[in-house]
């Protein structure tokens, strides 16, 4: 009786409305990388309601489902089931390449297609799996900041990387080490830290300035940088210190005060852009959640695009994965997008340093 | 034709209760359901709005208790800057707090105490810059306690919110509580399940959830309840969140600068509401059922006694008389089956009587019948009587005719045998006298005119004698026809010259000239004695009736052979002729118009009778009053030799 009478109130509470499209997003929304996850959220919301203002997918109006990953691997993989439960046609995100790892069985057992707006270890690159990417592979992003570095002088870094992304971090700092070495005589000393144990920053900081380098390599979260930062300027004023892109977020700047004066990093968007297209992106994130948009917004914005585009030539999620690969190129927020046919897309490269509170292109 | 199915009455008992029972059932539910859902709507958003106030109250008390607890640590901070701080801290750990700890002046943190009793994060976090920490600018900016919206702990790494109590000596005290906190104040005041709060900060994020992590993972600054509850406008009371409507209210905090949203599931999604419909329709559907099973067990109750009627009924029907006469329970009933039961008794009396009077009427038949057979005989006696004494009529008639016959021929011979006497008297006066002159000298003279006179007087009488002669002949004729019935071959026009002169004298009394056309060359082979008799009779009738007063009249006879086997006589007058009711009974027998004055009423019925049984033929008349009237008689050349055809058979009228 009751669940039939649950059956007739659903019918009536669907009936008259088209059935909407779901789309999961699964990015950390709690732990050190919910600044990420918000930014990715806030700008997915920001595009899938510019789609249902205008109609939806042919009628079809986008719901989003938001899942937290935690930044945790077991959440994350967790999300990805409980999206399907909910029946999304597909998934935008997570930010971190070690949510992406433990993800990556499950949507290809379940042949969900995800698109992921920053996940970049190399772990990912070149294959034929329903994972998506809209970002370098860290690859990339090591080999430039390895040129830029080695043209700035620095040959000798101490590195402290993340152990609860080891996905990301381990891959960034074995590209890292293999350009920079290429280039020449140099020294890269690492060490993995893990935020989640009780030893705290300090023996980090301690640790990285020990051996004196010319520069600190962070591949961090922002939270972590921030903190890690904050340890370091405690003890030393001078050495130069630089962040992976990850770490590149407003929270970052929030957490770190005066300590992370200076401190460079690539960002994947042009924070100067005046193109009308950003303008009037950043205006209407700004206003509607009252914060700048960072690179994971850019990109989730631009992942949000290309999957919107794809659904609107066949809301079929089994579809999904053919017509993304083959769309043709978009237009996204700063430059034209892309898919290889391994769903993977290339993005710009913009170094920033921290100044008076800000970043500061280069 | 048949509008609909014929039902049995007991179905049809059961379909009128049931659907009296659901009709009244749909009526009276969709009625109440209409009232309850649309009290039910109101009230939902009474208790949505006061949930939200209320919600708003608690959190705000619960959040200012903290305030105060920690604006007493700042308190003492400031009374005791260099007392040892951490201990007193320490001291407080027991409260929610997942970190507190105390900001300079310089916006360096002093001093940090972190539930998580991580020892060394405490002891590596002082010295740590917070100067872009947006909640210690947004406290030192207001100069007064603050809380935060949603955000990362700088020190825990927590998504948190936090509470900022700017010092008067430029220090800040800064606390942190995870969000969990929030949400089980939340759902300590939750009274039912699905009341739901969100507690959203000024950026729209949901800094609490009742309803768990899912819808605390959007952004809701898009809502329009949201951005009415920060606009302090009038607020939406329905909401679409997801696909489902609630009732929502809103309540803003400025001491928080939160909104607290709670909401209620709207309409037929509200469980509430479910609840009183599954009960309206569990007592529908109970008593559906219930009128279900009571009906046909009611329907039976009521059908039967009906049974009973339509049974007796039958019976009586059949022309049994039922044995019992069950009562029931109902009136109705009961007077029906003491009707139906006189009833059936009058029937059986009234049978009993119709069956007495039956038998009496049976043997009152048979009396009358008797009684007629007996009428009958005499009527038949009688008219047996009545035909005897007409048949003697008709041959009294006959006789006179015959008498007035020998009239007629005694008138006819008077004349000849006269003249023939006169004649003989005449030569025997001569002889006298020539026998007394006999001695007288005779003169030659004389003697030739006595001869003279004797052969005149002899041939005279001769004459006169041979005609008597042939009139006797002629008579004798006549008569031997008639009184034998003699059949035999004759011409027509002799046997009319004939009976013309029987008539001469009948014809000397009136002023009345028989005219006969008829040519000397048809042939009968019939009874002239029976065809004399007809046309005796029909010049004797136009004699006595057609010309009353008249000084002229005339009587045509002609007669044509129209076939081989008919020879058709006509015979008319040009006398005052007859009303058509007398000429319809012209032939009726003892019908005359000349009753007293020596009619029989026979002639015309004798003719009739004559033409049609013993000449085989036919007669018709035709009359008009003041033109006279015409008898056409059709008579066989070979009369029927065969037994006559029935008398009056071939009568016509016109």
């Amino acid at each position: 009786m009751r669940p039939l009478m649950f059956a007739a109130l659903a019918v009536l509470a669907a009936c008259g409305d088209p059935e909407p499209i779901k789309v999961g997003i699964i990015v950390g929304l709690t732990g050190r990388s919910a600044d990420l996850g918000e930014a990715s959220r806030n700008a997915v919301q920001l595009a899938a309601d510019e789609v249902n203002q205008t109609g939806g997918i042919d009628g079809r109006p986008i719901s989003l489902i938001a899942l937290d990953d935690e930044g945790k691997p077991e959440a994350a993989a967790a999300a990805v089931r409980k999206a399907h439960d909910e029946g999304v046609a597909a998934i935008i995100g997570p930010n971190l390449s070690s949510t992406a790892a433990a993800m990556l069985p499950e949507i290809n057992r379940l042949e969900i297609v995800t698109i992921s707006p920053t996940a970049s270890s190399l772990d990912f690159v070149d294959l034929d799996d329903f994972l998506f990417r809209i970002n370098w592979s860290t690859r990339e992003n090591a080999t430039i900041y390895a040129k830029h570095y080695y043209e700035l002088g620095i040959r000798k870094v101490s590195a402290a990387i993340d152990a609860n992304n080891r996905a990301f971090s381990e891959s960034w700092l074995n590209e890292f080490q293999s350009a920079f070495a290429a280039l020449g005589d140099v020294a890269v000393n690492a060490d993995l830290f893990d935020a989640n144990s009780d030893q705290g920053y300090s023996s980090t900081a301690q640790k990285l300035l020990e051996s004196q380098p010319d520069a600190i390599l962070l591949i961090a979260n922002s939270v972590d940088t921030a903190q890690i930062t904050q340890q370091i300027r405690k003890m030393d004023n001078q050495t130069l210190i630089v962040a992976a892109e990850w770490a590149a977020s407003e929270r970052l700047l929030q957490l770190g005060g005066k300590a992370i004066e200076g401190i460079e990093m690539v960002q994947s968007y042009d924070r100067n852009n005046q193109s009308e297209r950003y303008l009037t992106f950043k205006n209407a994130y700004l206003e509607r959640f009252q914060r700048q948009p960072g690179y994971s917004s850019v990109a989730s914005y631009d992942a949000a695009l290309m999957l919107f585009t794809a659904l609107r030539k066949d809301d079929d999620p089994k579809a999904l994965k053919k017509n993304l690969i083959h769309l043709p190129v978009i237009e996204g927020l700063q430059q034209p997008l892309k898919f290889n046919k391994y769903g993977d897309a290339e993005r710009r490269a913009f170094f920033v340093t921290v100044q008076d509170g800000s970043f500061v292109q280069q | 034709m048949r509008g609909f199915t014929e039902l049995r009455l007991r179905t049809s008992v059961v379909l009128l209760q049931f659907s009296t029972i659901i009709i009244t059932l749909a009526v009276v539910g969709s009625a109440l359901l209409a009232y309850v859902i649309t009290e039910f709507s109101r009230e939902n958003l009474q208790y949505a709005t006061r949930a939200s106030e209320t919600m708003a109250k608690r959190v705000e008390d619960f959040l200012e208790n903290l305030t105060s607890e920690v604006i007493l640590i700042g308190k003492y901070h400031e009374a005791n800057p260099s007392a040892d701080i951490n201990a007193f801290l320490e001291t407080t750990q027991k409260r929610r707090f997942s970190a507190i700890f105390i900001v300079g002046s310089d916006d360096i943190l002093k001093v940090v105490s972190l539930s998580s009793g991580n020892k060394a994060r405490e002891d590596e976090l002082p010295g740590v810059d917070l100067s872009s920490y947006p909640l210690l600018s947004a406290a030192r900016t207001a100069s007064r306690p603050t809380w935060s919206g949603k955000h990362i702990s700088a020190i825990t790494g927590d998504v948190t919110v936090g509470l900022a109590v700017p010092l008067t000596t430029g220090e800040a005290v800064i606390v942190e509580i995870p969000l969990d906190t929030i949400v089980e104040v939340g759902n300590v005041f939750r009274e039912k399940s699905h009341l739901d709060y969100w507690v959203i900060d000024s950026k729209g994020e949901v800094v609490a959830d009742t309803s768990g992590v899912r819808t605390q993972l959007m952004n809701l600054s898009n809502l329009e309840i949201v951005q009415a509850g920060f606009a302090r406008t009038e607020q939406p009371t329905l909401m679409n969140f997801r696909g489902q409507d609630y009732s929502v209210s809103a309540t803003y905090s400025e001491q928080l600068g939160w909104l607290f949203v709670s909401r209620v599931p709207a309409g037929l999604a509200n469980p509430d509401l479910q609840e009183i419909l599954y009960t309206v329709l569990a007592f529908a559907l109970g008593t559906a059922i219930f009128g279900l099973v009571l009906a046909p067990i009611w329907a039976r109750r009521i059908t039967k006694p009906v049974g009973t009627v339509t049974e007796l009924a039958s019976q009586i029907a059949a022309g049994r008389r039922p044995a019992r006469w069950p009562r029931g329970a109902i009136r109705e009933f009961n007077t029906l089956i003491d009707d139906l039961k006189a009833m059936s008794d009058a029937i059986s009396k009234r049978e009993v009587e119709l069956r007495d009077l039956n038998d009496s009427l049976e043997s009152r038949v048979v009396e009358r019948t008797k009684e007629l057979v007996r009428i009958n005989e005499d009527l038949k006696r009688a008219m047996d009587e009545i035909q005897q004494a007409r048949d003697g009529l008709v041959q009294s008639e006959k006789t006179a005719a015959l008498g007035r016959m020998v009239a007629g021929i005694s008138h006819e011979l008077n004349t000849p045998l006269g003249n023939g006497r006169m004649a003989v008297s005449t030569l025997a006066a001569r002889l006298e006298r020539f026998r007394e002159r006999l001695g007288d000298p005779v003169d030659r003279k004389d003697l030739e005119k006595f001869l003279e006179t004797v052969g005149m007087s002899v041939e005279i009488a001769e004459n006169n004698l041979v005609k008597a002669g042939d009139l006797v002949r002629s008579f004798k004729e006549i008569s031997a026809d008639r009184t034998a019935s003699r059949r035999r071959k004759v011409v027509l026009k002799e046997l009319l010259d004939e009976v013309t002169l029987t008539l001469t004298p009948a014809l000397k009394r009136s002023p009345v000239t028989l005219e006969i056309d008829v040519p000397g060359t048809i042939w009968i082979d019939s009874y002239p004695g029976e065809l004399g008799q007809v046309i005796t009779n029909l010049v004797e009738n136009a004699i006595t009736h057609a010309f009353h007063d008249r000084d002229s009249g005339r009587i045509a006879i002609t007669a044509v052979q129209t076939s081989e086997d008919i020879v058709t006589i006509d015979l008319s007058d040009d006398g005052s002729g007859m009303t058509p009711d007398v000429a319809r009974k012209a032939f009726d027998p003892f019908f005359t118009t000349a009753l007293g004055k020596g009619g029989t009423g026979l002639g015309l019925y004798i003719v009739h009778r004559t033409v049609e049984t013993v000449l085989g033929g036919t007669v018709a008349l035709k009359s008009k009053i003041g033109k006279g009237t015409a008898f056409k008689l059709d008579i066989p050349v070979q009369a029927p030799t065969a037994e006559n055809p029935r008398f009056g058979e071939n009568m016509q009228v016109t």
